[in-house]
């Protein structure tokens, strides 16, 4: 395989709080392939969107360090101006952010707003964007589109919504797209619709996808690789055929016992793992889970487990592994 | 794919459906009318407001036919000195406003989508200068710069509204620039001028044009305090405050004519009144859509 389209090297992102550093990415580091779908998963302050939005070079410049590498089709984003990133965004990267209700803009025609990005993106002439635009809505799955065309956000519903989301960030054909918990918020059969149409899209164009979300249940079955994190960090990474046979850290497995089952009622309360996430404000000394994990030992509250290979293609950050084999 | 029409249909019970209410467009017709009297007050048959009309003369004239409200202790007529009265009132106090709002919103604008130490600097330039009661600056400023014009007075009204203005667009535009659309704008490739008139502005005009309003309101009241102290427009130009101020001395004997009062009085706290309402209402209309959005 050629190099990867995104390879994202010990990147860290430090916020400058008034109560001291937050680390909120520590030392991440994985790639995306061209076509390749991956998902990050973890807990709310996991530190998912603040990875999302450093991989797309939308951190501030104030109050924020930024360290690693973040490698887009060869070009670094880590620390470069937004100046200098604007011409990636929108045609080589684009971001579905989580709320469709306040990633419309209220008071301008859903059309409006996507022919905006394809004029601004790519440069089309105002009429050429608006029959691009009614395309898009079409793609999207837009019943009477030309209708849809003039109205405004809160005349749709949530998932319609958010297919005028997908249609604006994919108007500018972007070879990566970052997906921040596209479906939050979303009530179930809804939430199906939109991953099912960001799958359809993504095998139409080609583009390689980053699907960020806390719910397990939505990557096992939509993705290619899997990487689930805690505190910042990467704790496993592994193909998502092995998720439920082969995971080795107690996080995921915890994780795995949260999921929602089809059985449950959806929006019932699931078992959440037992305790919180460590305070980032805090340095932190050996596994940033031992607080929670039932298999801790005392190696791990001294020392921090580095993400190690299991000799196949996952690899883990963990003293005592779980040893599910089935 | 297939879309399931059924769970993507138009939400219609979602949709904001709120209505203004009939006491907000009678607000607005009496404004309306008002405006337009004044603008076109010398084309609209009224009689003279200045020159005396020797044909019907009476000082202290009752209300008639010839004279709607009466004649004043000159003898002018004092339907015709209401309507145009209201021209320096409504110049002064709309002039000031767009001063105000040109500079001060402009620079809010900038200043809070920016951010940084402009933004800091600013906001506390402005903070420090709204510690000041802007009243008797203008007050002070206006006793030394006799005679009062009415551009002295939008100029010296307008600059002392800045501050304000400056508070409340800066907080709205704090508060769209936080907005998610604002940043997938951004990454979409917007540039910052873009971003500004297309996506900052549509947000933070409603809340201007209410504060805009109110503001109308309390620069005409201004005015009228300001022609009690005698620094308002010198005769022999007037405004509804200087009638007023006329008029107080004038409801004793020997004229005791109420009508010189009661008449442009009448007219000014209906205008306030109705620019009040329509700026409340227009505020809490923009506030509630926005929660809802
Ligand atoms: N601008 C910021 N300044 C300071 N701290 C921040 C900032 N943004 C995020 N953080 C902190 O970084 C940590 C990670 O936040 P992040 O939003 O990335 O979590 P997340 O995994 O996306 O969670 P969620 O599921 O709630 O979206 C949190 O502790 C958060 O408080
Ligand atoms: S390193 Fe120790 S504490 Fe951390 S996950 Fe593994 S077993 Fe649990
Ligand atoms: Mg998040």
């Amino acid at each position: 395989m050629n190099t990867p389209l995104l390879v994202v090297s010990d990147l860290h992102t430090t916020f400058e709080t008034p109560r001291g550093l937050l680390p909120a990415v520590r030392g991440v580091s994985f790639s995306v392939a061209e076509n390749q779908t991956v998902g990050i998963v973890g807990e709310s302050g996991s530190g998912k969107t603040v990875l999302a939005r450093t991989i797309m070079g939308l951190q501030p410049i104030r109050g924020v360090k930024l360290s690693g590498s973040v490698l887009l089709n060869g070009s670094e984003i880590v620390n470069r101006p937004h100046d200098e990133l604007r011409h990636l965004w929108g045609s080589q990267v684009a971001m579905i952010f989580q709320d469709p209700m306040t990633s419309l803009n209220p008071v301008r025609k859903v059309g409006d707003q996507i022919a905006e990005s394809l004029q601004v993106g790519i440069g089309l002439k105002r009429k050429e964007a608006r029959a691009r635009a009614l395309e898009l809505l079409v793609q999207v799955g837009i019943p009477s589109p030309e209708d849809r065309f003039h109205a405004y956000p809160s005349h749709l519903s949530g998932g319609m919504r958010q297919r005028v989301v997908i249609a604006s960030a994919l108007s500018c054909n972007p070879k990566l797209v970052l997906a921040d918990e596209p479906t939050t918020g979303l009530d179930v059969t809804i939430q199906a619709q939109i991953l099912d149409l960001l799958d359809k899209m993504k095998a139409e164009r080609k583009m390689s996808t980053i699907l960020v979300t806390h719910d397990l249940g939505v990557v096992a079955t939509r993705t290619d690789h899997i990487y689930v994190m805690y505190a910042g960090r990467i704790v496993e990474s592994l193909p998502t055929a092995d998720l439920h046979s082969h995971h080795r850290h107690p996080y995921t497995a915890a994780l795995l016992n949260s999921t929602p089952r089809i059985e449950n009622k959806s929006h019932t309360r699931l078992t959440a793992i037992a305790g919180s996430p460590p305070n980032l404000l805090k340095p932190l000394t050996g596994c940033a889970f031992a607080a929670r994990c039932s298999y801790a030992s005392d190696v791990c509250r001294t020392q921090t487990p580095e993400l190690r290979s299991d000799g196949g293609s996952s690899e883990f950050a963990c003293f005592n592994p779980v040893g599910v084999t089935v | 794919m297939d879309v399931d029409n059924k769970t993507v249909e138009v939400t219609l019970e979602n949709v904001v459906t709120k209505k203004l209410g009939p006491v907000f467009w009678i607000c607005a017709v009496w404004i309306a009318i008002t405006v337009a009297a004044a603008i076109l007050a010398p084309w609209i048959g009224l009689p003279s407001p200045t020159v005396v009309d020797y044909n019907n003369f009476s000082m202290n004239g009752p209300m008639s036919a010839a004279h709607w409200f009466g004649t004043n202790d000159g003898g002018q007529d004092i339907f015709a000195r209401v309507v145009y009265g209201a021209r320096i009132s409504l110049e002064v106090s709309f002039g000031s406003m767009l001063l105000a709002s040109l500079i001060g919103g402009t620079a809010a604008i900038f200043a809070a989508y920016k951010g940084g130490i402009l933004d800091t600097i600013s906001n506390a330039v402005m903070t420090l200068i709204l510690a000041f009661p802007a009243a008797l600056a203008v007050i002070a400023i206006l006793s030394f710069w006799m005679p009062t014009t009415p551009f002295k007075l939008i100029l010296i009204v307008g600059i002392s509204g800045i501050p304000l203005i400056f508070r409340v667009v800066r907080g709205a535009t704090l508060a769209a620039a936080r907005k998610e659309y604002v940043l997938a704008a951004h990454v979409q490739g917007a540039k910052t001028p873009r971003i500004i008139f297309k996506e900052i502005i549509p947000a933070v005009w409603p809340t201007a044009v209410a504060f805009f309003i109110l503001g109308v309101a309390s620069v005409i009241m201004l005015e009228g305090a300001l022609a009690f102290l005698g620094l308002s427009v010198q005769s022999p130009a007037f405004s509804w405050g200087t009638l007023l101020n006329e008029a107080r001395q004038k409801i004793y004997p020997p004229n005791q004519n109420f009508n010189m009062l009661v008449w442009p009085c009448l007219d000014m706290v209906l205008f306030i009144v109705s620019l009040n309402f329509i700026g409340d209402r227009l505020r809490s209309y923009f506030d509630v859509t926005e929660g809802k959005l």
